[in-house]
């Protein structure tokens, strides 16, 4: 479905992706894991057209997508969300969602999106919040708008950017349930995540960055046994030590 | 969208298009044919401004460029090349929204050009033009354009209802595009970029077409509007077209009135036209720098939404307090003059506007809807 080719991004001297490659499947449910630092969150960036790569190849279901608009991108079925919630603050909940079923991947009308967005709200539970503004809802009703609207754009893959962090034990529990029912809905996601329970859980496949390069992928399980990553992760002492 | 809006428009159009003929009929004086037309003036201008400002939060300092790119369109035309005056109006609209796109093209392609810098530069491209005519011969050439009698049709009546009807026809049609952006895609794209460009931009909103689109009509409107007034400033010069006045007034009328609705800036225009009007005429010009001026600091620090916001809140009070003033002043005699009474009734209305919610709550109640 997507496919990114030796990918490279450099900010100043810096290279925040050098040369990273993968490629997500159909209906897939994709781990992207990494220490801080390792390029994750730019390669959310680059693959939904907030940063050009310096190098390398992105395509989407056969086509190039490589340094396209956003907009062209999310017109295609790729949709993201933050991992700080950034709704627009002067707009009601619904009115946020709305936005996305008049742009992403449709061309409806105002009215129209209104309804599309009411359906979107169920979906996700915040129907109640319809009306109200954004102010009013908690960081965990922020994460679940963030991913209405992504889902509203009527995206086939979904990027999420730590839809986890800073919730508790029982808002983790929900989101995961969440994002299981999304993936029902015949949904491919990558999710970016620091929990790795959830995401050894969740993912059918993991992939791990390390200093802006694929380190080791496959099964949850397996790869979190090999040293390399352990190494990443801990220290090469501690890898060498097993 | 419906065909309801339309025809309210159509409606209010055709009410106010008989106003010269009442005149001819009830004999008052052509003063508030004039008076009126500079109220459609600043409601053209200031909605304009707001297409790009309000909607897009994209703050313009150039107002006056555009609208002065307008008013010298017509001049030079109808003066220099003997142009149908009615004709040279959508040129002057079209000329302002090329100039607009130019901008627009360069500015809009840097990402980083948001906020302070983007007004600078709009403040910039009015320096710029100012100088261009001030030194162009065919233009101005700092000799200003004394324009005289200009024809036209005969049906529009004298003068002033000429100006007058003109002047209605512009102001419906640029509050109508105004009303008509907000209800659209265009709009609800434009005030995502307003609250984040970049989550705006994700979501699939084509920003940098809908921020040159916006410019181009807001430019449009702000050029159709000053050809106009090319007539009624009628001796055009670089100094009295190209000064602060314009690019000040419509921010100071949008902030009062409201820069999130349509009707925000018409209000704006008919309270602070109506206001400045009447303390120059009562030769009280500074009063009415320090009343407008304290105004604007007392909105932007309090009521950053606009007093519409809050008269949608309380409209009932609200006509019935404007209704009241002015009725105490018509039946007791107090004051020569309708306009008057008018402007003492909306500082009232003013005043009363400014009273916090929570206080206005407490003063005088209002139901709750039970939830």
């Amino acid at each position: 479905m997507l496919v990114c080719e030796n990918l490279t991004r450099k900010f100043g001297g810096l290279s925040a992706l050098a040369g990273a490659s993968l490629s997500v499947a159909e209906g897939e449910i994709l781990g992207l894991v990494g220490p801080n630092g390792s390029g994750k969150s730019t390669l959310i960036n680059v693959i939904s057209g907030h940063f050009a790569p310096n190098v390398g190849r992105i395509s989407f279901r056969g086509r190039d997508i490589t340094g396209r608009e956003p907009h062209w991108i999310t017109a295609l079925g790729i949709a993201r969300t933050y991992q700080i919630p950034r709704p627009f603050h002067t707009m009601t909940t619904l009115e946020n969602v709305a936005v996305g079923c008049m742009f992403g991947r449709s061309r409806d009308g105002v009215a129209r999106a209104r309804q599309q967005a009411r359906r979107w709200l169920e979906i996700t539970g915040l129907a109640a919040y319809a009306n109200a503004p954004v102010q009013k809802l908690n960081l965990h009703q922020r994460r679940f708008l963030e991913l209405a609207r992504a889902l509203a754009c009527g995206a086939d893959l979904l990027l999420l950017d730590e839809v986890l962090a800073g919730l508790n034990p029982t808002e983790v529990e929900a989101s995961i349930e969440m994002i299981r029912r999304i993936h029902e809905r015949g949904v491919s996601i990558v999710i970016v995540e620091h929990i790795m329970r959830v995401v050894v859980s969740l993912s059918h496949r993991l992939v791990v960055l390390d200093q802006g390069r694929v380190i080791a992928e496959g099964a949850p399980q397996e790869v979190m046994r090999d040293p390399t990553v352990i190494g990443a992760y801990l220290g090469r002492d501690y890898a060498g030590g097993h | 969208m419906n065909w309801r809006a339309p025809l309210a428009f159509l409606g209010v159009g055709l009410l106010l298009g008989l106003l010269p003929w009442l005149r001819e009929r009830l004999d008052f004086p052509v003063f508030y044919l004039v008076f009126l037309y500079f109220v459609f003036f600043w409601a053209a201008q200031a909605s304009s401004w707001n297409m790009l400002t309000g909607y897009s939060g994209y703050f313009s300092f150039g107002q006056g460029a555009f609208y002065g790119v307008g008013v010298y369109t017509t001049a030079t035309l109808v003066d220099k090349f003997d142009f149908n005056f009615l004709a040279s109006l959508p040129l002057a609209g079209v000329t302002a929204a090329l100039l607009g796109l130019g901008v627009g093209f360069a500015v809009f392609r840097l990402r980083k050009l948001r906020g302070e810098l983007f007004a600078l530069l709009t403040l910039a491209v009015a320096l710029v033009i100012a100088a261009v005519v001030r030194n162009v011969d065919i233009i101005d050439g700092g000799y200003g354009v004394p324009l005289g009698q200009v024809p036209y049709p005969e049906f529009l009546g004298d003068y002033s209802t000429m100006l007058y009807l003109l002047g209605l026809t512009i102001a419906l049609l640029t509050v109508f595009v105004a009303y008509a952006i907000q209800h659209s895609r265009l709009g609800q794209g434009l005030f995502a970029i307003r609250d984040d460009e970049a989550v705006a931009e994700g979501l699939g909103v084509p920003t940098f077409r809908y921020k040159m689109i916006v410019l181009a009509i807001s430019c449009f409107f702000a050029g159709l509007s000053g050809g106009l007034h090319a007539l009624q400033i009628n001796y055009v010069a670089v100094e009295s077209v190209f000064n602060i006045r314009v690019p000040l007034f419509v921010i100071l009328m949008s902030i009062l009135g409201g820069r999130r609705h349509w009707l925000g800036p018409v209000i704006g225009a008919a309270i602070i036209h109506t206001l400045s009007d009447r303390f120059s005429s009562a030769r009280l010009e500074f009063l009415n720098q320090i009343i407008i001026g304290s105004l604007l600091i007392v909105m932007i620090l309090f009521v950053r939404e606009g007093i519409f916001a809050r008269l949608q809140r309380r409209v009932w009070f609200s006509l019935a307090l404007f209704a009241g003033v002015l009725a105490v002043q018509v039946l007791g005699g107090i004051g020569e003059r309708l306009i008057t009474q008018i402007a003492i009734a909306m500082l009232a209305l003013i005043a009363t506007l400014l009273i916090p919610d929570a206080v206005y709550q407490r003063l005088f109640g209002r139901a709750r809807i039970p939830c």
